[in-house]
C-alpha cells in the first residue's frame, strides 16, 4: 500500500511515479508492466484507478498494450528522452517560480546552483 | 450438497449438545430412580419415572427447536438466505425430529431392558400395561403431538421476533403473545362449541372399546379410546395453516 | 442497477431513513460514509431484503427488493455472529450449499490467502479471523451485487489490510457493484470510485472520488470533515 497525495487524482499520481521510474532506469524499455490487478494489488488502489493510468501512459505513448500479452514500456527511444526533458522542465519550473517568488533574479539562481553542486562534489 | 441437506446438517450441529444432555439427563433420571426404589423400598419407583421419561418427550421437539431458533435469533443473519423460509423451517424441524427420535428411541430400549424384563413393573395395572404393550402408540402419539405445538411455538416465535420492529409493542412483547394466545384458545373454543362443528367432529369416530376393556377400570387415559378422524384432520389442517402463517410472517415482518 | 426512491424507515419516533433517493450503478465501488447510526447499515440490510422501509421503494435492477434478492447479493455482516459448533470447512460447505453461485477454487484460493486453517472450530478462531473467514464466504460468491457493512471495524490493521488485498484480489471489477459502508476512511479511501455521504438518515452528497482530488483538490477525509 503507498501513500498519496491529497489534491492530485490517484491515477495521475501514479502515472508520474511510473514516468519516474521510467526516466531513473528502474522500469526499463521494453519492460512488461504489472497487469491491472496486480498493480491494484502492490499500490492498493481501485483497479479501475489503475486501468486509467494505464490508458493515460498508452495516450501519452509511454506504453503500448499488447493484445492477450499485456502493457509494455516503449522502447521508442525518443519518447523516453522527450519523456526525460518533460520531467526535467517540470522540477526546473518550479524551482525558478519560487525562486522568482523569493524575489532572486536569473543570475543569482545559476550562481546559486554552481554553488550547491560544488558543495555537494566536495561531499 | 443441496440447499436442505446442508441447512439440515447445520441445524443438527445446533442442537447436537442439547441431544447430548438429554440424553445425560435420561440416563440420570433412570439411575437415580433404581437407587431411589432402594432407598425408599418402593418397587414401582422405576416404571414411574420410565413413564415420565416418555411422557415429558412430548415437550422434547418444542425445547429442541426453541433452542435451535434461539441460536439465529442472536443475528437473524439466517435469513440471509435465497432459500424460501419454509425450507430454513422444515430443516429445523427435520433436525428436531431426528433428536427427538433418537432420543425416544433410546428411552424405549431403555424401558424395555430395564424395566419391562425385570420384576420392576410395579403394581399400578395401567402402568405396566401401558408400559409393556401400548408403549408405541403412546409414542407414536406423542410424536404428533409434539408437531403440533411445535408449529405453535414457530407461530409464536416469529411473531415475538416480528413485534421487535414495531417500537410501541417491542417493551409488551410478551404481553401481546399471551393477548394473541388468549384469543386463538378463546376462539378455538367457540369454534368447536357451535353445533354443526360438533357433528362434523363426530362423523368419522373410530370406537377402541376392545383397548378400554382390555386397559381394565385403571386406564389412564381411556379418552384414547375414541378416534375422531375428522378432528385429526383438522388437526392437521391447523398444524399446515399455523406453519404456513409462520413462514409468511418470517419472511415479510421479520428484519435483522 | 440498485436504486432508493422516497426511501424513509421508522422505528417509531425515531427515524433511521429520510426520504432517501439515491441510485447506484453496475460495476461501481462505492463507500457509504458516515458517523455511527447515520443509516448506513439500515441503507445496506434494505438493499439486502432483510430490513423493509417504511414508505418508498428499494429496487434491484428494477424488481422490488424482498428476501429472495439473496441470489443476487452477497452481504456481510458488521456482527461478529457465527455457529459455534462449526469448523472453518463446515461454514464454507454451508454457505457453499445455501447459493447457486458458490466458486470452490475461490474460496479455497482465499482461504489460503487468509491463511485459515479449515479444521478449526469458529469458537477458537480470534476476532480477526473470523472477519476474514467472514470475507472469504462473502467473496467466495459470484454474485453482481456485494454489500459490506464496516468490513474493518473492531479489527487490528494486519487484518484490514489482509481485506484490504482480498478484496482487491478477488472482486470482479467489470461485473460487481460493491457497496462498503464504514465509518473507517483510511483504509478502503483508494479502493472507491464513488463516496456517499449520509447523516442523520439523510443522504448530504454523492461524489466520484478522483473527481474531486481533480476538481476541488480535496481527498475523501478532507471532504469528509468539510461537509460533516
Amino acid at each position: 500500500m503507498e501513500e498519496f497525495q491529497a489534491s492530485k487524482p490517484i491515477y495521475w499520481q501514479i502515472v508520474d511515479r511510473i514516468c519516474h521510474q521510467i526516466v531513473r532506469g528502474e522500469i526499463q524499455p521494453g519492460e512488461k508492466l504489472p497487469s491491472v490487478r496486480e498493480m491494484a494489488i502492490q499500490t492498493g488502489v481501485n483497479p479501475n484507478t489503475v486501468q486509467r493510468t494505464y490508458s493515460e501512459l498508452e495516450r501519452m505513448a509511454i506504453v503500448e498494450t499488447k493484445r492477450g500479452q499485456g502493457t509494455f514500456v516503449t522502447e521508442a527511444k525518443d519518447i523516453i528522452s522527450e519523456l526525460k526533458s518533460r520531467l526535467q522542465k517540470e522540477i526546473i519550473e518550479v524551482f525558478v517560480k519560487n525562486m522568482k517568488e523569493l524575489g532572486y533574479t536569473k543570475e543569482e539562481m545559476i550562481s546559486g546552483l554552481k554553488n550547491f553542486e560544488e558543495k555537494e562534489d566536495r561531499g | 450438497m443441496t440447499a436442505f441437506k446442508g441447512l439440515y446438517i447445520k441445524d443438527l450441529k445446533l442442537s447436537f449438545n442439547g441431544f447430548i444432555i438429554g440424553l445425560f439427563l435420561i440416563f440420570f433420571a433412570m439411575i437415580a430412580s433404581f437407587a431411589l426404589k432402594e432407598y425408599f423400598a418402593e418397587p414401582s419407583i422405576p416404571a414411574i419415572v420410565s413413564f415420565i421419561i416418555i411422557v415429558l418427550h412430548v415437550f422434547y421437539l418444542p425445547a429442541n427447536l426453541f433452542t435451535s431458533l434461539q441460536v439465529e435469533a442472536q443475528s437473524q443473519l439466517w435469513l440471509h438466505n435465497p432459500n424460501r423460509g419454509w425450507k430454513l423451517f422444515l430443516a429445523k424441524i427435520a433436525a428436531g425430529i431426528t433428536y427427538f427420535v433418537a432420543s425416544l428411541l433410546v428411552s424405549i430400549i431403555l424401558v424395555k431392558v430395564f424395566i419391562v424384563r425385570t420384576e420392576y413393573l410395579g403394581e399400578f395395572i395401567g402402568l405396566s400395561e401401558m408400559l409393556s404393550d401400548h408403549l408405541y402408540i403412546m409414542a407414536g402419539g406423542m410424536f404428533l403431538s409434539s408437531i403440533y405445538f411445535t408449529v405453535w411455538l414457530l407461530f409464536y416465535w416469529t411473531l415475538y421476533h416480528a413485534l421487535k420492529r414495531i417500537p410501541i409493542l417491542n417493551q409488551i412483547r410478551w404481553f401481546v403473545l399471551l393477548i394473541v394466545w388468549l384469543s386463538v384458545t378463546i376462539l378455538g373454543n367457540l369454534i368447536s362449541k357451535i353445533p354443526a362443528v360438533q357433528d362434523f367432529k363426530e362423523m368419522g369416530t373410530i370406537n377402541f372399546h376392545d383397548f378400554t376393556k382390555e386397559l381394565g377400570e385403571n386406564t389412564i387415559f381411556p379418552e384414547t379410546a375414541e378416534l375422531h378422524l375428522t378432528s385429526i384432520i383438522i388437526s392437521i389442517l391447523i398444524t399446515v395453516g399455523v406453519f404456513l402463517t409462520s413462514v409468511w410472517i418470517l419472511e415479510r415482518k421479520v428484519e435483522v | 442497477m440498485i436504486s432508493f426512491e422516497h426511501v424513509t424507515k421508522k422505528y417509531g419516533r425515531e427515524t433511521a431513513l429520510n426520504d432517501v433517493s439515491f441510485t447506484l450503478e453496475k460495476g461501481k465501488i462505492y463507500g457509504f460514509l458516515g458517523p455511527n447510526g447515520s443509516g448506513k447499515s439500515t441503507s445496506l440490510k434494505m438493499m439486502a431484503g432483510l430490513v423493509f422501509p417504511s414508505s418508498g421503494t428499494v429496487s434491484v435492477n428494477g424488481k422490488k427488493v424482498d428476501r429472495k434478492i439473496a441470489a443476487d447479493i452477497a452481504y456481510l455482516s458488521e456482527l461478529d455472529f457465527y455457529y459455534s459448533a462449526f469448523t472453518v470447512q463446515d461454514m464454507i460447505n454451508f454457505s457453499a450449499s445455501q447459493v447457486s453461485d458458490f466458486d470452490w477454487k475461490k474460496a479455497e484460493e482465499l482461504v489460503a490467502f487468509m491463511q485459515l486453517e479449515p479444521n478449526k472450530k469458529l469458537k477458537q478462531l480470534s476476532k480477526g479471523n473470523r472477519a476474514r473467514l467472514k470475507l472469504v464466504v462473502t467473496l467466495a460468491r459470484n454474485t453482481p451485487i456485494l454489500l459490506l457493512d464496516e468490513p474493518f471495524s473492531g479489527l487490528d490493521p494486519m487484518v484490514r489490510e489482509s481485506i484490504v488485498k482480498g478484496l482487491l484480489s478477488y472482486i470482479d471489477f467489470a461485473n460487481q457493484t460493491v457497496v462498503i459502508a464504514t465509518h473507517e476512511i483510511d483504509e478502503i479511501e483508494m479502493l472507491l470510485d464513488e463516496v456517499i455521504a449520509i447523516q442523520n438518515g439523510a443522504i448530504r452528497a454523492i461524489e466520484n472520488v478522483e473527481e474531486l482530488r481533480e476538481t476541488k483538490g480535496l481527498s475523501v477525509i478532507e471532504w469528509m470533515k468539510q461537509i460533516f
